[in-house]
């Protein structure tokens, strides 16, 4: 008799998901793009849940028709316990969370611990709940991005898959959190990567698509805001939408100095102080919130009323300046949140005040302030965060109204460029180094890839080498010339480039008489002396990307050629060259390396 | 991901990586029961507090501190944005605030989602007639009229289409208020109140006749009417039956004791029968008097209604009436002086432009010309 089979063989649904599951371990690509729809589910679960929950702790901490000391007492108290559960327990939960993601993306291979998760969450929660001025998003971009990296760790994935899982979560938690999926890609590609080509962009559009579905599941079809149809009333309006792109720049400007340097003053405070720190932005708001209760929490409730021109001027301007004073010392002094929604209330407040000066000006050529508020958002959006890709996209997925772009589009380039000029580092990018870390910002990435070869390279020298040349006649003609490689032309077109070593090396071997094509035909097939095999370069082809080739081909000199024609020789490009236009200039390097 | 596929790495354990799945699953689970059980709590707590705001907003309207009462609707409709009760109560509020473009746009908004709401569709006509955008506030009315209504759909109605006649009233539009009455007479509950105003609203549309069938039942059951003899008067005098209307205003004066309107009316009344040339049995002397005292108000109207400036038609026209007052009156006047007289009168009151300021004389002027060109 035969023995029995094993169990799993009568399960043969058992077996191919067994085996799906072991080849899913093993195959990380598929695996990421399982991750991303799981992340995405996840995160936008937990980040509902940060949304209702702080929703509810406010509730809480502030009944209807509670009294002017409670609204100095909750965040004074908040702010304390929270300063110092994040002082004791979680020390990478203060702050937005946006830098402290790059961080773990570029510096600390992706890793982002499970405490700090719990850290933000809860800390996040209470401090916002109580009243602080600062905004969820920052934030919660941290709790998915935290969440991102610890399932992947624990899934042992590799660091470059870990690195790449953390925007994945940034972006779920992005899209959960404001409702606008395409922005919550953009702003990972943008901000956390620096690079809207990153190639996990499938991984993020993915997650970012589950998280926000899940948002809608739960939470049904509701806009963060609700904004009344935007009409152009006058064409010359366009001019006060430009007015409103100065301004808003300005404020943005304003705004990140005034953080950047009240944060810097509270970190030379003893840092046994640090813990007792955030109580100064609960105090602070507190005071305010006494006389000005609007000024408390994140404040989309009086986003939404500007958004329908129900606020008048002068609480516009008094909000506009309270909220940039609060958050500024809430952020500074150290309590968890971000500045992604205070940029956009204090946008909101300066456009509502640009929108309603202009309509009292001009009543019958403008529109009425809420439309000039949404696209004050955008505006001081760009102007902080200084995404202005993301800033567009975001305002147009809130409104979900196509005739907003162009204002949009007007007012948000002005108040980047202002920005730009006026504030040399983007905030994130200025955090970070306060904390002593330098994060590769996309604005400076992009500002390099921006630079092309066509601005770097040199004319080939005249009259150059031909391929009927001697060994000899050809070293005595380098003897003068100040590079390790030439170009060999037959005619007008590019023979190939020969190298100081090639020559010297068949001198050596007695061939001086011998043309130098001889020398180009006897190469290796990787390195003929075929102009389209020739290592080469176009003039519109990057720096970084001249960098790049000459390492990979360890050469200091490349051909520049064109793209029409491979042969016609446009320039040289050394490494020297290249050196120099990024600003390192020099008398005298390296010896080249030959191979 | 490209790049991330030939990293050396240690994949988790089989059982691990199970482990970590079923962990994530047990949490997306437990995260989605509690999400809901928050949210439905959120809901609840918005519903109430927006309960408890729509109460606040609606005291705050009755004691008539309209902006408080804007406050709290806006806060209600914000906690509980979908639903039309809140919509509508804020927009009746800011249209008693007279706030019309913010009425406007969450009434847009009531309407898009729900275009057969008859209730907003009231509301809008309502901040569009007090905009002043009497075509848009019409055909609001009209989808009022047609549209859906909860529960007292009737009455609702009714309340539309009042509304509608009384602007189309304001309006001087006759044409257009007649066939609104029309079907109203029908759907109109029959108290007196009603049937009377309804009455008052065919005078105003020009059709008298229907005013004095109604106004006629009306003082036939209540003899003691006041208001209703007055109805008649007015009626009567639309149509030039001026002895009886004087006799509809007598009886409504008699009835109504300090009846200053229905003075008023009757004292326009003789005025016009005192101005009249044409009625019967008046002799030759007296019928050129009436004309030359027509002519004479009609002159004054005239002088008062061109103001300053000379109209290109006034110095021989005026000239001519004032040659024609300045002759002595005739021992035995002809016809023809009389009709010489009149037809100087109408051509001069053709050429008045209202609305400018009139005596008494000049409106019981005004009233029979009006009559005789007819």
């Amino acid at each position: 008799m035969s023995s029995p089979p094993p169990p799993t063989t009568g399960l043969p649904g058992l077996r191919r998901l067994i085996g799906w599951v072991e080849a899913l371990r093993r195959r990380e690509s598929q695996l990421a793009l399982v991750l991303s729809l799981v992340i995405g589910a996840l995160v936008g679960l937990v980040v509902v849940a940060f949304i209702l929950l702080t929703g509810r702790l406010a509730a809480g901490m502030y009944p209807p028709g509670g009294t002017g000391w409670r609204r100095l007492l909750v965040p004074t108290l908040g702010s304390l316990v929270t300063g110092f559960f994040l002082y004791r327990y979680f020390p990478f939960a203060r702050g937005s969370g946006v830098p402290q993601t790059k961080t773990a993306v570029f510096i600390r291979d992706g890793r982002i611990s499970f405490r700090t998760v719990v850290g933000k969450f809860f800390c996040c929660s209470t401090s916002l709940a109580s009243g602080i001025a600062l905004g969820r998003e920052g934030p919660a971009v941290q709790i998915g991005a935290g969440l991102a990296s610890v399932i992947s760790r624990r899934l042992g994935l590799s660091k470059e898959m870990v690195k790449a899982m953390v925007p994945v979560g940034g972006a779920a938690a992005l899209a959960a959190a404001f409702n606008t999926p395409i922005a919550a890609v953009l702003f990972s590609l943008e901000e956390i990567m620096g690079d809207l080509h990153a190639p996990i962009l499938g991984s993020v559009v993915l997650s970012s698509a589950t998280s926000w579905m899940v948002l809608h599941l739960v939470l049904g079809d509701e806009p963060l805001f609700h904004v009344t149809a935007y009409h152009l009333t006058n064409p010359w309006e366009f001019a006060v939408y430009a007015v409103l792109g100065v301004v808003g720049g300005l404020g943005a400007v304003a705004f990140v100095k005034l953080l950047l340097r009240l944060r810097r003053w509270f970190l030379d405070l003893p840092e046994r102080t640090r813990w007792l720190q955030p109580v100064a932005g609960g105090l602070t708001v507190g005071l305010m919130g006494i006389f000005l209760p609007q000024v408390l929490g994140v404040g989309y409730p009086q986003v939404e009323r500007v958004l329908a021109g129900d606020m008048a001027l002068r609480i516009l301007i008094l909000l506009a300046v309270l909220k940039i004073l609060a958050t500024a010392v809430c952020y500074a002094s150290g309590n968890a949140g971000g500045i992604f929604g205070p940029s956009l209330f204090i946008g909101a407040m300066i456009g509502g005040t640009v929108g309603s000066v202009a309509h009292l000006l001009f009543p019958q050529s403008t529109s009425g302030p809420g439309a000039y508020a949404l696209v004050g958002m955008g505006a001081a959006f760009a102007g902080i965060v200084r995404t202005p890709l993301t800033s567009v996209i975001m305002i147009f997925e809130l409104t979900r109204d196509y005739t907003i772009i162009v204002p949009l589009m007007i007012s948000n380039l002005i108040a980047f460029f202002i920005s730009q000029r006026l504030q040399s580092q983007p905030i994130y990018e200025a955090l970070a180094r306060q904390d002593g870390v330098h994060l590769p910002s996309g604005e400076h990435q992009m500002r390099r890839a921006r630079v092309r070869v066509a601005s770097a390279m040199r004319l080939p020298e005249r009259p150059a080498l031909s391929p009927e040349t001697t060994v000899a006649e050809a070293l005595e003609w380098s003897g003068h010339a100040a590079l390790d490689a030439w170009p060999v032309m037959d005619g007008r077109d590019l023979h190939g480039m020969i190298e100081r070593w090639e020559l010297e090396r068949a001198l050596t071997q007695g061939r001086h008489d011998e043309p130098i094509a001889v020398l180009l035909r006897e190469r290796p097939a990787g390195h003929r002396a075929d102009a389209a095999a020739l290592p080469h370069l176009h003039p519109d082809h990057t720096l970084t990307l001249a960098l790049e080739r000459m390492g990979a081909m360890g050469r200091n000199v490349l051909p520049v050629v064109s793209r029409a024609n491979v042969r016609h020789l446009v320039g040289l490009v050394t490494l020297q060259d290249v050196l120099k236009a990024y600003g390192v200039s020099r008398a005298s390097g390296p010896p080249a390396r030959h191979e | 991901m490209s790049s991330a596929g030939a990293a050396p790495r240690s994949p988790a354990s089989a059982a691990s990586f199970v482990g970590t799945f079923a962990l994530i699953f047990t949490a997306i689970a437990g995260l989605f029961a509690l999400d809901t059980f928050l949210a439905d709590r959120e809901r609840a707590a918005n519903r109430s507090e927006a309960r408890r705001l729509l109460k606040e907003g609606l005291q705050l309207m009755d004691r008539g501190a309209m902006p408080d009462a804007v406050d709290r609707l806006r806060s209600a409709v914000s906690a509980e944005r979908e639903n039309p009760v809140y919509q509508r109560a804020l927009a009746a509020a800011l249209v008693t605030a007279g706030e019309w473009d913010d009425a406007e746009a969450v009434l847009t908004e009531r309407l898009q989602h729900d275009p057969l709401d008859a209730e907003a569709s009231l509301l809008m006509a309502r901040a569009l007639a007090g905009e002043g955008d009497t075509r848009q506030a019409i055909a609001f009315y009209h989808r009022a009229i047609y549209g859906q209504w909860g529960a007292g759909a009737g009455g609702g109605r009714i309340r539309a289409r009042f509304e509608l006649v009384d602007l189309l009233a304001s309006t001087h539009d006759p044409p257009e208020l007649l066939a609104e009455l029309l079907p109203l007479q029908t759907e109109a509950p029959t108290d007196v109140r009603t049937r009377k105003r309804i009455a008052r609203l065919f005078i105003a549309a020009g059709a008298p006749t229907r005013a004095i069938e109604i106004f006629g039942d009306v003082v036939r059951r209540d003899r003691h009417d006041a208001d209703g003899y007055a109805g008649l008067g007015e009626a009567e005098l639309q149509l030039g039956n001026y002895r009886s209307a004087c006799r509809h205003f007598a009886t409504a004066v008699k009835l109504g004791g300090d009846d200053r309107p229905a003075e008023a009316r009757l004292e326009l009344c003789t005025r016009v029968l005192a101005l009249d040339p044409t009625q019967r049995g008046l002799g030759p002397v007296e019928q050129h008097r009436r004309s030359r005292d027509l002519l004479a108000a009609t002159l004054e109207a005239f002088e008062n209604c061109t103001g300053p400036g000379p109209h290109p038609a006034q110095p021989p026209l005026a000239d001519s009436a004032r040659a024609a007052l300045a002759r002595p009156a005739p021992p035995s006047p002809t016809a023809g002086a009389v009709e010489e007289n009149l037809d100087l009168a109408e051509r001069l009151w053709r050429l008045r432009t209202p609305p400018c300021p009139m005596s008494p004389s000049g409106l019981a002027a005004d009233l029979l010309l009006q009559r005789l060109a007819e």
